[in-house]
């Protein structure tokens, strides 16, 4: 019999031998890491040891719902993928939304952990308690959306009948920032997921509904009035009920609120001003073309929409709705003010695979380059990279997607590496993370603390932002002063956890913006477990541990914990212009690692630390030369 | 007499008594010396839906449901709340409000 929560099984994907098992998993090993991107870093840090690149076969791929995942839980659809990934040659976790999450559970599977590299392209099938490995030859060099659709006619399910997430051409081509994509509208995209994904020969992994939801829990009606009282939470603050509304992509008000504190990423980085804004939101779009909800499992936000064009060259076309940062990469960031041409753009990245983030980082650094004539189109392929020129832009992704040309092959590899191999222009312009990865799409210049959070952090993109309303019985400082280093340093440190135990859960980060305790007490309703405040929010310190633990010992050090020379900039213009975090930097770490109770030479936690997280075991591995 | 325009943005509209969604903007007069932090005090004190939402009178700083804009410059990079107003400065007050949705966010704001 399963535990409460749980589908009670693990299922273990061997590609190199084509071979299927499953294991469970006892109550205590679960209590410990609880699912998602606890069970990640267990198994990340327990099976891939130092050596082990990002595309051996040895490299494990770790996809996990959690146990609310599959339950009335809100937005329970979600899995988080765990691997060693290409961009930082370190640890990733990263989220999808979506029906996932419950799908893999209702065929039986709480998480999946896949190893080797297969002979031939294959895709994963779970339904009615049983998987397969089946020939992937029909989906082939299909896009993200064309795979999705093609499996599932292949299989016979209806649109909703089965979750498909798969790899487009460029996870197939080994584009280092190729992420895994699904239910049309959702991405688990940092550190090239798909890039691993696509070494190992997995085009696609699939999950039928089944008969719905078969999740045991152990107070149903519990569950139930949680979620509402969640629902209320949620309703019951200004920003919740926006997003509720407008989704991330927003209003005319959060597009003027951005502009006005700098936080907008334009041009890549080199002004702050864009008269464009207003029409990069979700109030513009659903006001100029139709659009209809596409919830995910469970959802009681429906942000997500679908749009179809119903004037212009698109007319008749539907994409999904961006998030923001897919306005932000597609719109500002590469100095286009056409919406439609944005929707477009960030269409095709989804359906060629890419990670939006990077990709637009990526564009607008070369775009910047050209334009100062650093770039000519004998070095582009032709391309003319001008600013707000989508046409140059499609193609472009096109070619990185397919490793297309000495120009786009560079550019595959990241902003970072592009940037080094470009040569010092790039170095200058390029905006990433030394970890090497580019941040998400914001203008952090005026946002130190997710500029902060996400070079620290070792998951390859920000991992301690608590989005919700007052929570003080979490500990949790506050932010009074954006450009304070000591208050940014000190709510970095304090606040990571709290994001990792949500991310164990299964559920979607935009449900979860609530006081922690509401959290706790659906986990408890679903499991039956007695969790507190404090034991649910080291889950999620001891997950940030590990994977703390598992970079250091794949060979990542302070050093890299630094923002590149454009990402901490002054800005030249704009509410924030002339202030930079560089000169605090340093001072930043220093307060942030004595929080985090780690070596700030070497970035190792400190035994004590470890030991406190019930990590005992992991001291002799990091500190043996002492 | 002084005056400053304070411009608010429609979701903190409902605090000022306004109907929601309705972008304010008015004048206000100021006295000789006050400074931001006065000026939010003052319109704490006009309308009780906005206690503890602007400012924490006890810090003397403002919430994490705001951020305040004077002319077109951060506050925090334009001398902080301890500035003194002159006649003709434009005050924004915003929600917290940056990124996806709602990043670095309102972790106080208790219902209008």
């Amino acid at each position: 019999m399963s535990l409460n929560g749980y589908a009670g099984k693990i299922l273990r994907v061997d590609l190199t031998a084509e071979t299927l098992t499953d294991e469970t998993l006892d109550e205590a090993t679960l209590r410990k890491w609880v699912g998602g991107v606890g069970l990640g870093a267990k198994y990340l840090y327990e099976e891939v040891p130092p050596g082990v690149e990002w595309d051996d076969p040895e490299n494990c791929l770790i996809i996990a719902s959690g146990p609310l995942g599959g339950t009335r839980a809100g937005g329970s659809g979600m899995i988080s993928i765990s691997t060693k990934g290409p961009l930082t040659n370190g640890a990733t976790s990263t989220q999808a939304n979506g029906f996932m999450g419950a799908y893999m559970k209702f065929a039986g599977y709480d998480a999946i952990v896949v190893t080797g590299q297969a002979n031939r392209w294959v895709y994963l099938y779970m339904h009615d308690g049983v998987a397969e490995l089946r020939d992937a030859a029909a989906v082939m060099g299909k896009d993200t959306w064309e795979t999705e659709d093609a499996i599932k006619a292949e299989l016979g399910y209806t649109e909703r009948g089965m979750s498909v997430l798969c790899v487009g051409p460029a996870g197939e081509n080994g584009v280092k920032f190729a992420g895994i994509f699904g239910d049309k509208d959702h991405a688990a995209g940092h550190n090239g997921v798909g890039a691993v994904m696509g070494a190992k020969h997995l085009k696609a992994f699939c999950a039928a509904r089944g008969r719905g939801s078969s999740v045991q829990v152990a107070q149903p009606q519990r569950v139930g009035q949680i979620a509402k009282e969640i629902w209320d939470v949620l309703q019951s603050y200004p920003q919740g009920r926006h997003l509720f509304n407008w989704g991330t992509g927003g209003t005319y008000e959060s597009s003027k609120s951005r502009m006005s504190v700098g936080t907008l990423p334009i041009r890549n980085y080199t002004t702050n001003f864009y008269p464009e804004s207003d029409l990069m939101t979700n109030e513009h779009t659903r006001a100029t073309w139709s659009a209809k909800m596409n919830p995910c499992w469970a959802c009681i936000q429906h942000h997500c929409h679908m749009i179809t064009f119903t004037d212009g060259p698109y007319k008749g076309q539907t994409v999904e709705e961006p998030e923001y940062e897919m306005y932000a990469a597609w719109g500002p960031l590469v100095g286009n003010g056409d919406p439609a041409e944005t929707l477009i753009l960030a269409n095709l990245n989804t359906r060629l695979g890419l990670e939006s983030n990077e990709a637009g980082f990526l564009l607008s650094m070369v775009i910047e380059l050209y334009e100062k004539g650093e770039l000519s189109p004998e070095d582009t392929g032709g391309l003319e990279l001008k600013w707000g020129n989508t046409a140059a832009m499609r193609t472009l992704l096109e070619r990185i997607a397919m490793r297309d040309g000495h120009f786009a092959n560079v550019l595959a590899e990241g902003t970072m590496r592009a940037a080094e191999a470009l040569g010092p222009s790039a170095m200058q312009a390029g905006i990433y993370a030394k970890k090497g990865h580019s941040p998400r799409g914001h203008d952090h210049r005026a946002m130190w603390r997710e500029m902060f959070d996400t070079a620290t952090a070792d998951i390859a993109t920000y991992q301690s932002g608590y989005m919700g309303p007052a929570d003080p019985a979490s500990g949790i400082p506050g932010i009074t002063d954006a450009f304070s280093p000591e208050q940014v340093s000190t709510n970095v440190a304090k606040a990571t956890g709290r994001r990792q135990f949500e991310d164990t859960l299964g559920t979607c980060v935009f449900c979860t913006r609530v006081p922690l305790q509401h959290i706790v007490d659906q986990l408890n309703a679903v499991t039956g477990w007695d969790f507190t405040l404090e034991e649910a929010q080291q889950v999620g310190f001891r997950a940030a541990n590990v994977m703390r633990v598992f970079n250091v010992l794949h060979g990542i050090t302070p050093a890299s914990e630094q923002p590149s020379t454009r990402w901490s900039t002054a800005p030249i213009d704009g509410p924030a212009e002339g202030k930079s975090v560089r000169p605090h930097w340093e001072a930043m770490l220093d307060n942030y690692y004595e929080l985090m109770g780690r070596d700030r030479e070497s970035g190792r936690p400190l035994p004590g630390t470890l030991q406190a997280l019930g990590l005992d075991d992991l001291v002799p591995a990091i500190w043996k030369q002492s | 007499m002084s005056e400053v325009t304070v411009d608010v943005m429609p979701m903190l509209a409902p605090y000022f008594s306004a109907a929601g969604g309705e972008h304010l903007r008015f004048t206000a007069p100021i006295e000789n010396g006050d400074t931001i932090l006065d000026l939010l005090g003052h319109l704490a004190d006009e309308h009780a839906a906005l206690d503890g939402v602007l400012i924490d009178r006890s810090s003397r700083e403002l919430t994490e449901a705001v951020r305040v804009v004077l002319n077109d410059r951060v506050v925090e990079l334009a001398g902080g709340l301890d500035t003194v107003l002159v006649d003709g400065d434009t005050i924004l007050i915003l929600p917290a409000f940056a990124g996806g949705a709602c990043e670095e966010i309102a972790r106080r704001m208790p219902c209008p």
